[in-house]
């Protein structure tokens, strides 16, 4: 997988990295080459927001390196939690900060959160809540466990066991079923067997993103027991978080899996370029697409969706500004939605104005988060966008070849 | 058991000050909290943060921070500084020497100033706030068939603005000769609140159509340049234009990297192997030695091609590494080797142009034993530094890039073009031989080919050699100090003026009154005049009176004395105060 794999850090680990920071300011706007306007040159929203240098990667490097040291004390600053989750954990700092200097601020801004949970005095009192719906009910929304399912559409019911798994995740389990239902459909087409864990529980995402380690370990490890139990080969994902939490975090909470991983665009993408799978025309359509932080920036799979995009004739794909490792995050995540609505809304509105400066008039993603927050904007703004999950517009017109 | 760390706390003002300050720009904006404030302590080129922090000094530390978004709000918060007598320093990312020295002080952050003014097509100039960086100045000139000739050190973190008032390197030096010389116009707001405009803006209105430096208004802009924020705040420049022939947009790079598997797509060379911007070529040459090296590259300034002219391998090699590893990797199997150096070549006119620049440099370098780099011949040099193909033009990753280990000061030693390169490669030498490397591998490059940058058409080469020391280790630092101490004293010994950026900067223009002669004195009635209370970036610059008695006679610091030992080891002039103790006498006694 590369460097990042190892255990998870403590703060005071990150020593060498936090002095390291000299304020290139790498963090705070795309990689140089990559910028097209002064409009859309931005790369941290936290920053563009806010404009401290605190609300910033390199603020947020400086703050740890105080606490590290012992020059400040968690309890001398009022804002502090506020500016250690009031950030998406996007990654665009750290890829443009791993091109420079070789650092990587989201795991200080994490190993930050991790150790004001271990204080008592974090997380954010709505990432509290994830914490204590998933001690309840397996999933951050609260929703009953037993319901997880409810969504499994009649024309593409899962095997009752299979090699391949497809592990939902809780949005498009209680939120954005349309997603999940497509999903299935996707796979039921492309003629992949495939099952849905019995008893699957939230992959711990959200509270890894918010310093909430301890509990995402029972996570881990009753998923990692229930597929290992029933000898799944290959995990599907459609949600970009769960992708990418089963392959960075996992193994740094002991979820190792002998297992194949992959995101549905992957799958569908390589049906496609073999030629087991073809796509039927649509009208004519401008589309642009989103790239989600943690399949795109963080996994690097950003040729996937374009390959699948541009196969489909009628489809004109036109790309935003800020795009593939550069792109703008939707808002969504690092537990800001849930704690820091009009930071999350501030964000999506800024990715939609960029989506319509393209000329697109659908905005295509592949993570319900993101789904869920560019729909929000697209809502709150009242303007003639359309959002689509890319597997909703693959379910429609898939064919076997 | 181990004694607890000690906190380092800020001293806050007065509550009537922070609500004068919230009136003016709204509470949001202002800020006194202290992780808010912890964020502005450490700056890029400022070894004496970085040793300050180490030891704890609370005056690093802010008072509170306030972000204006115009310049009347800058206007409104330098004259509440003034009412109340308190120190304040602004700044845009903090770049060089920005940690205040007095423990109450107010940053003023101009990070809301984000605004492109004016694009002016015709006259070829562009009016933007202090927080527009040259990587948005060149995206939006691009469009428009123009870019201001090139990028300063590092664009994203050198912005016009703020270069002005410190220095202003970029690749292109050869042609387009830096910030200095492409400022039009500025609006200042002087450190007693006055909003003065300068150069083109002089005559209010006549700043949209900035056609030249020269008139109409007096040239009061030297006095801001290269002031080192001392002297007032920039809240807008105007700054040349020039043709850009290269398209829209920078040609796409052939892959982009992601998080989790960034070293494993580095090591297959995945991304930074963008292609040159049509009619833009670049052409690299090595030569056998440093005194060939020199020779060719003043050469190939005063024929007149080529829009930038640059040399130094080792840099090169370390820059366009995609890791650390690789730069070392290069380094260590001397894969670009020594001696090279490239010219940037451009179809303004058309392609022939090219074509027939190509010419004369091939001459040029046959003449002076200069080789080409090519696909036959070390096409694998040629390889490694494809991201010099955009690097020229918009500085994407140069400085810090280097060997990711920072670079911490520069030295550069301007005029008398050819031998000031082969002096600065000796006493580099002579350097690690005293002091010793403050990098193992790193810093003993700039004993064999410092990086040179060709300006001007050769007029001046400029000489950087960097040190690279670990900003966690104190030791370091220090030995870094001393190395400083020793450049500086050499320098000013061969006759040298010395690195630009120390220069402005206190305790080196004191402690080196050779400068000028006395040009710290010039500052500080400078300073009188422009900032009778001696109340912005107060003690960094420029001392006054009673600082000067304090922090070259009375109680000098580790800086002052590292220079001052470096003085006396060197046999340059003993310094002796006046009897008042505010200055040095000067022409001061030779040393025996």
């Amino acid at each position: 997988m590369g460097w990042i794999v190892g255990p998870f850090k403590r703060l005071e680990d990150y020593r060498e990295e936090v002095w390291h920071c000299i304020r290139c300011n790498w963090c705070k706007i795309g990689f140089g080459w990559n910028v097209k306007s002064q409009k859309y040159h931005w790369n941290c929203p936290s920053f563009t927001k806010y404009r401290y240098d605190a609300y910033s990667a390199q603020g947020r490097m400086h703050i740890a390196l105080a606490l590290i040291e012992g020059m400040m004390d968690w309890k001398d600053s009022e804002k502090l939690l506020e500016i250690i989750y009031a950030c998406d954990t996007c990654g665009a700092c750290a890829i443009n900060c791993m091109r420079i200097m070789e650092n990587n601020p989201v795991e200080v801004i994490e190993a930050l959160r991790a150790r004001a949970v271990e204080l008592g005095i974090g997380p954010m009192p709505a990432h509290k809540r994830f914490g204590e719906n998933v001690k309840k009910t397996h999933n951050v929304y609260g929703e009953p466990h037993t319901d997880r399912m409810k969504w499994i559409p009649e024309d593409a019911k899962p095997s009752a066991k299979a090699d391949t798994a497809l592990f939902l995740g809780c949005t498009p389990a209680y939120r954005k079923t349309d997603i999940a239902r497509a999903t299935a459909r996707v796979l039921k087409a492309s003629g992949i067997e495939y099952m849905i864990l019995p008893d699957e529980w939230c992959c711990g995402s959200p509270l890894i993103r918010t310093g909430q380690l301890d509990l995402a370990k029972e996570l881990v490890k009753h998923n990692v027991e229930v597929i290992k139990s029933l000898g799944i080969k290959r995990l599907i994902f459609n949600c970009a978080g769960c992708y990418r939490c089963f392959s960075i975090d996992y193994p740094k909470l002991g979820g190792d899996l002998d297992v194949e991983l992959m995101h549905i665009v992957e799958l569908v993408a390589d049906l496609y370029e073999k030629g087991k799978i073809k796509f039927k025309e649509v009208p004519p359509e401008v589309v642009t697409y989103h790239d989600p932080c943690h399949m795109g920036r963080y996994l690097g799979v950003y040729d996937p969706p374009r390959t699948i995009l541009n196969a489909i004739k009628g489809i004109k794909l036109i790309e935003m500004e800020r795009n593939k490792d550069q792109a703008w995050c939707c808002g969504a995540g690092g537990g800001v939605r849930a704690a820091f609505p009009d930071l999350s809304l501030w964000t999506a509105k800024q990715r939609v104005n960029e989506a319509i400066d393209t000329g697109a008039t659908t905005l295509v993603s592949s993570c319900p988060f993101c789904a869920s927050n560019l729909e929000w904007a697209i809502k709150d703004m009242g303007v003639n966008m359309k959002f689509q999950d890319i597997t909703q517009i693959i379910e429609k017109i898939i064919l076997r070849s | 058991m181990s004694e607890k760390p000690k906190r380092v706390e800020h001293q806050k003002l007065p509550r009537e000050v922070i609500r004068a300050l919230q009136d003016v720009v709204g509470p949001e904006w202002v800020s006194e909290d202290r992780a808010v404030v912890e964020a502005y302590t450490l700056f890029t080129i400022d070894l004496g943060s970085f040793l300050r922090k180490h030891t704890r000094d609370p005056s690093l530390l802010p008072s509170c921070v306030v972000l204006p978004s115009s310049t009347e709000e800058v206007q409104a918060i330098v004259k509440i500084a003034n009412r109340y007598n308190i120190p304040f320093a602004a700044f845009n990312n903090g770049q060089v020497m920005n940690s205040p020295v007095y423990s109450k002080t107010i940053f003023i952050h101009l990070a809301r100033m984000d605004k492109i003014l004016d694009i002016d097509e015709e006259n070829m100039s562009m009016t933007i706030q202090p927080f527009v960086d040259y990587v948005t100045i060149q995206a939006e000139a691009r469009k428009r068939g123009l870019w201001n000739g090139g990028s300063g050190w590092h664009s994203a973190t050198a912005k016009p603005a703020s270069q002005f008032t410190s220095a202003g390197l970029w690749q292109t030096d050869l042609k387009y000769q830096g910030l200095s010389r492409n400022v039009l116009g500025i609006k200042v707001v002087l450190p007693t609140g006055e909003i003065v405009n300068m150069g083109s803006h002089a005559v209010v209105g006549t700043g949209k159509y900035s056609f030249t430096e020269r008139f109409p208004g007096p040239k009061l802009m030297g006095l801001i340049k290269n002031s080192f924020g001392t002297r007032g705040i920039i809240t807008e420049i105007t700054i040349k234009l020039h043709p850009w022939v290269g398209g829209a947009f920078l040609p796409e790079d052939t892959g982009r990297p992601s998080i989790a598997h960034y070293y494993e797509e580095a090591k297959q060379q995945k991304f930074d192997n963008p292609p040159p911007p049509k009619r833009y070529k670049l052409y690299w040459f090595e030569y056998p030695n440093l005194e060939t090296l020199v020779e060719g590259l003043l050469k190939i300034a005063r024929s007149g091609i080529g829009i930038g002219l640059n040399a130094s391998g080792f840099y090169f090699a370390m820059m366009c590494a995609r890791t650390s590893m690789e730069a070392r990797k290069r380094i260590e199997q001397q894969l670009v080797p020594p001696y090279v150096g490239y010219v940037v070549i451009a179809g303004i006119s058309c392609e022939d142009q090219i074509k027939y620049e190509e010419k004369v440099l091939k001459q040029i370098l046959e003449e002076t034993g200069g080789r080409l780099l090519s696909e036959e011949y070390k096409p694998d040099v040629l390889k490694a530094v494809t991201p010099w193909n955009l690097e020229f033009a918009v500085n994407t990753v140069t400085g810090m890039r280097t060997v990711r280990d920072w670079y911490l000061t520069t030295s550069i030693t301007p005029y008398a073009p050819f031998y000031s390169a082969i002096d600065a490669r000796d006493v580099w030498a002579e350097a690690m031989k005293k002091i010793g490397p403050t990098h193992d591998l790193f810093s003993p490059l700039g004993a064999i080919c410092p990086y040179l940058y060709i300006v001007d058409r050769g007029h001046q080469i400029e000489t950087e050699i960097d040190q690279f020391p670990k900003r966690n280790d104190f030791k370091q630092l220090l030995a870094t100090l001393e190395s400083f101490g020793f450049l500086k004293s050499t320098f000013i010994k061969k006759l040298y003026y010395g690195s630009w950026m120390e220069v402005p900067g206190e305790p080196f223009a004191s402690s080196y009154p050779e400068t000028g002669p006395n040009m710290y004195l010039i500052w500080r009635k400078y300073r009188k005049v422009f900032d009778p209370k001696g109340l912005m970036m107060a003690r960094r610059a420029i001392l006054s009176d009673e600082e000067f008695k304090k922090a070259q006679i009375e109680k000098p610091g580790g800086a002052v004395r590292t220079f001052r030992k470096w003085r006396e080891i060197l046999g340059l002039p003993k310094l002796k105060p006046t009897p008042d103790k505010t200055a040095w006498e000067y022409p001061a006694e030779p040393s025996e």
